[in-house]
């Protein structure tokens, strides 16, 4: 029998946590991209895919590492800059339902909910990282999730489970957002028909005509 | 040959050894499946593919949970070993033969 050292067994529970978050998800295809059909339940496997988990979930994934020179050490920080078709419809309804409101961002309601939602899913259980979520207001390329890690980061396996739940906040969003802005044009169209036409003024040759 | 053991000295080995062990909370249960399956596989050197890993037979533990409860049963295991060991060097006090 062998022994599991401490480090390898950390390695191998990550990885399993990570992978049960993907099954439960139906998504364990999203994992063998990056590792591979046949990848193992190993402590080597979880170290290899580590920096890549944030990379799995999203579409469109830029990962930009930025070396900081601090005067007594250097730290390194990470960048990954996520954008999603999902998070892009959500941000298209958005601005749409502020339009019709005649509202501004920081007053959709829908908008605040997401946010709420991006913070509840990434209370990761470690420090050194921040997040911020753009839309597309502050972004002209199209709303975005930022997510910065140092390299004292130890929660990777939390952020894949973490950025599904912000997709299924999206998709939750823009249910919520169709049928209300279905609702507001239905009101407006009814609105419509309510209206009574002012009567058209009389010319000056009848009003005489009439005296 | 009947080898007897003395029993004042068993007493006073158990008395010193930390009372923990017999009167410790029972450590959390890890699911079966864990136990059974994949931990003896990972103990044998082998190393099942996730693919073939069964996720319906357990539940999300976070990593520490898992790490913790490994490093507390490997902790016990070897606890109760070396109690086995020094009761096996108790000295018989004596021996008789019965004719």
């Amino acid at each position: 029998m062998i022994e599991i050292d401490e480090y390898e067994m950390d390695g191998i529970a990550k990885l399993l946590h990570v992978a049960k978050r993907f099954a439960d998800r139906g998504r364990l295809d999203l994992l063998f991209q990056a590792g591979g059909k046949d990848t193992i339940l190993s402590a080597e496997t979880y170290w290899e895919l580590e920096y890549e988990l944030p990379c799995l979930i999203f579409e469109d994934v830029t990962v930009q590492c930025h070396p900081e020179n601090d005067r007594r050490m250097l730290i390194e920080r990470t960048a990954y800059i996520m954008r999603d078709s999902i998070l892009s419809r959500f941000d298209q309804l958005c601005r749409e339902y502020e339009a019709v409101r005649g509202i501004l961002p920081i007053e959709n309601p829908f908008a605040s909910t997401l946010e709420k939602a991006v913070s509840r899913a990434l209370s990761m259980n470690s420090y050194s990282y921040a997040y911020c979520l753009y839309d597309s207001l502050r972004d002209k390329k199209g709303p975005k999730l930022v997510l910065t890690v140092d390299d004292e980061f130890e929660a990777y396996y939390d952020i894949p489970d973490a950025l599904f739940s912000i997709l299924d906040a999206c998709e939750d969003g823009i249910d919520h957002l169709e049928t209300e802005l279905a609702r507001l044009k239905r009101e407006a169209e009814e609105n419509k028909r309510k209206v009574i036409a002012f009567p058209k003024k009389k010319n000056a040759r009848r009003r005489k005509e009439a005296a | 040959m009947a080898l007897f053991l003395d029993l004042e000295s068993l007493a006073s080995l158990l008395d010193e050894e930390p009372e923990t062990d017999v009167e410790a909370k029972e450590q959390e249960p890890v699911n079966s499946y864990l136990l059974q399956e994949i931990l003896p596989l990972l103990e044998q050197g082998l190393y099942p593919r996730l693919a073939d890993i069964d996720y319906d037979e357990f539940e999300c533990y976070d990593p520490s949970v898992l790490l913790g409860y490994v490093e507390e049963a490997g902790q016990r295991m070897w606890n109760h070993g070396e109690l086995i060991h020094k009761i096996q060097e108790i000295r018989p006090i004596c021996r008789a033969t019965f004719v």
